[in-house]
């Protein structure tokens, strides 16, 4: 766990048991999942994104939830500001993440630069391309 | 010559159970490429849970999914009771475990079922549905439903078990095990179906990883995670039990991964009737308001992991109800394992993945049945979006 | 060439000597195990009109509705939205609904999907009827 800390060199809150929550800027995020895959020497998965939309502060705030084989889960959070979501994908390293980009971008509206695979409408009907319905009114 | 031909299998195909579309692109009998299309049984589940208050919520995320629906309210219960800083009593999580294992041996006595089915296998088919009764009762007696449990309530369970009810369910389980131990024979000796299975939609260690597959998928290329043994949550940390894994990766080993889990389930259950502490099971009231806070709680559903990331802002509905379904990451992320099959191949590789379109896509067609009187209201009204 | 092994072969024949499994519902009626969720009413004597089950029924099912034998309303159990959850069972803080295993519920006529409350009076048992 602590080598784990010194080589992302992140803040890690702990906030509950095999729970821990860093913070870290939108461009990182990329660094941030290929140490987490090489850290752990394979040991790592992305196990979800989730998105939440903030609109008194202007941002989407995005978690991706990391859990390491036999130990806890790392919390990463990034905030994109709402009206230029966009952020670059982890494909490259983690091509399992498709599933959940699609799922942000098809629900929330947020841009995965990089990222072809992507189609849009994917869980919504034909007719709501550019409709995004999970963020708050 | 090389063309590619699209064959779709879906959303409509006798192989599948439920709606969706995988567009197999062949060259002559080799898949090229895989391209899945979802989206046609999604209900908007995760803004329903955001218009609702916590309870109807836990009525709504338990209907999700009608196979694993337990374990949808067991994950959301957990994750507002830790928001709340509630304790659950231990009689109450030794009942929620045992209604859980109850819920993996019959999904997984379906999956291996439907497995024969799409072989062509229909006698064993048969006869896996004749056995699975017996465990559907069970879940009968003891929740009041074969479906759709309910059984579940924020800080205990909703019904007690008495001393009948226990011995009936070691009964049911002593003959449920003896079937399944010759059904694993059937697989493991059986010409056809390791013709069928064997070295199909193989998928190596590595690549389960970072294509981020979860549960008896990725426990059959060699992957040693489960929920229930590095997470513990309920009464799992005291009970002891065998996580199981395959190394070669391909269809075979998903669905004895499977089969033996089965095994290991009816191991849980006796481990849990003989150690039931004593005490108080059902709560008499239990706290209807959270404060500001958030949790992420995770379980391990039949089918992989199920998380559910609930953040409330201390209001009396949610402000944000996340559910990441075992099968959505697995069937979408899965398309790896179409590399250079046949196309005769395709629906024992999907039906080895365990798809659980329900629990994968979670939208609607809000029916208003206010006033007895039925329109529909569309997505786009629901989402309230403006230009 | 090998013999395949007839892992199945025992098991048809067996089969061949029983009557089949299928139950022929509903023709053949099935009893409900104990507990079963079905068709639920409520007790007008002991209800005190505090609506917390109309409050809380996840799809709003319950209609508190004025009946003369109490000065408060009564809940009336709309069963086309009903989902059977017995949250109302269940949150009732004087236990006043009568549960049965009943849910036979094909008919043609949605005005008999309603599930009004019984009064019974004084040494009169109750027979709920559907």
């Amino acid at each position: 766990m602590s080598e784990l800390r010194e080589s992302l060199g992140l803040e890690l809150e702990e906030v509950g048991p095999r729970r821990y929550v860093a913070r870290v800027d939108a461009g990182r995020v990329v660094e941030v999942a290929r140490k987490m895959l090489e850290a752990t020497g394979g040991g790592a998965y992305l196990a979800n994104i989730t998105a939440v939309d903030w609109p008194d502060r202007g941002v989407i705030e995005l978690a991706y939830n990391f859990w390491v084989y036999g130990g806890y889960l790392v919390s990463v959070r990034v905030e994109v500001p709402r009206d230029a979501a966009e952020v670059d994908s982890i494909t490259p390293v983690y091509p399992g993440a498709l599933a959940h980009e699609l799922e942000v971008h098809d629900l929330m509206g947020v841009r995965f630069r990089g990222n072809e695979m992507i189609w849009e409408p994917a869980f919504k009907p034909e007719d709501m391309k550019g409709v995004y319905p999970l963020r708050k009114r | 010559m090389s063309h590619v031909v699209e064959i779709p299998v879906g959303p409509q195909h006798p192989a599948l159970h439920e709606p969706i579309l995988f567009r197999l692109l062949v060259e002559g009998e080799r898949i090229v490429r895989v391209v899945p299309s979802i989206g046609y049984n999604h209900r908007g589940i995760e803004k329903l849970a955001e218009t609702n208050t916590f309870v109807k919520g836990l009525y709504i995320c338990g209907r999700v999914c009608g196979i694993c629906n337990i374990v949808h309210a067991t994950t959301y219960t957990m994750a507002i009771e830790r928001i709340q800083g509630v304790e659950v009593p231990p009689r109450a999580r030794y009942l929620r475990v045992l209604v859980n294992e109850l819920e993996r041996i019959h999904s997984h006595m379906l999956i291996v079922a439907v497995m024969a089915e799409v072989l062509g296998f229909e006698s064993l088919f048969m006869l896996i549905m004749r056995d699975r009764e017996a465990v559907m009762q069970l879940k009968e007696l003891v929740t009041g439903n074969r479906v759709l449990g309910d059984y579940l309530i924020f800080g205990g369970v909703r019904r007690d078990i008495d001393d009948a009810v226990a011995h009936r369910i070691l009964r049911t389980l002593d003959h449920i095990e003896e079937r399944v131990r010759y059904y694993r024979r059937v697989f493991e000796e059986d010409v056809t179906i390791n013709k069928r299975l064997r070295g199909v939609g193989p998928i190596s260690r590595a690549e389960a990883v970072r294509y981020c597959l979860v549960g008896p998928t990725a426990r059959g290329s060699g992957v040693e995670t489960d929920v229930r043994a590095e997470d513990p949550y309920e009464a799992y940390g005291e009970l002891e039990f065998n996580v199981v894994t395959y190394p070669d990766g391909d269809s075979w080993s998903r669905m004895m991964v499977r089969i033996d889990e089965i095994l290991e389930s009816i191991e849980i259950i006796r481990q849990v009737l003989k150690r039931l502490p004593q005490g108080q099971a059902v709560p008499k009231t239990f706290k209807r308001a959270l404060p500001k806070g958030e949790a992420i709680a995770r379980a391990e559903a039949p089918r992989g992991e199920l998380v559910y990331h609930v953040i409330s802002d201390g209001k009396p509905t949610p402000y944000r109800v996340k559910i990441r379904t075992p099968s959505m990451a697995n069937v979408i992320n899965g398309i790896v394992a179409f590399k250079d099959a046949y196309i005769a191949d395709a629906p024992a590789i999907i039906a080895s993945f365990d798809p659980c379109i329900s629990c994968m896509e979670r939208v609607v067609e809000v029916v208003d049945l206010d006033k007895r009187k039925s329109t529909v209201v569309s997505l786009r009204e629901l989402a309230g979006w403006r230009g | 060439m090998r013999l395949p092994k007839a892992a199945l072969l025992r098991e048809v024949l067996s089969n061949l000597l029983r009557r089949p499994v299928t139950i022929e519902y509903p023709k053949v009626p099935i009893e409900p195990e104990r507990g079963f969720r079905g068709r639920h009413v409520v007790d007008g004597n002991k209800c005190i009109g505090c609506r917390l089950c109309a409050v809380e029924c996840p799809t709003g099912a319950i209609e508190m509705r004025k009946y003369p034998q109490k000065e408060k309303p009564v809940p009336v159990i709309h069963y086309d939205l009903c989902i059977f959850c017995y949250h109302c069972v269940y949150v009732c803080p004087v236990k006043a609904y009568i549960t049965t295993g009943n849910r036979y519920m094909p008919t043609p006529d949605r005005g008999e999907m309603v599930g009004e409350p019984v009064f019974k009076s004084e040494g009169e048992n109750i027979k709920v009827k559907y």
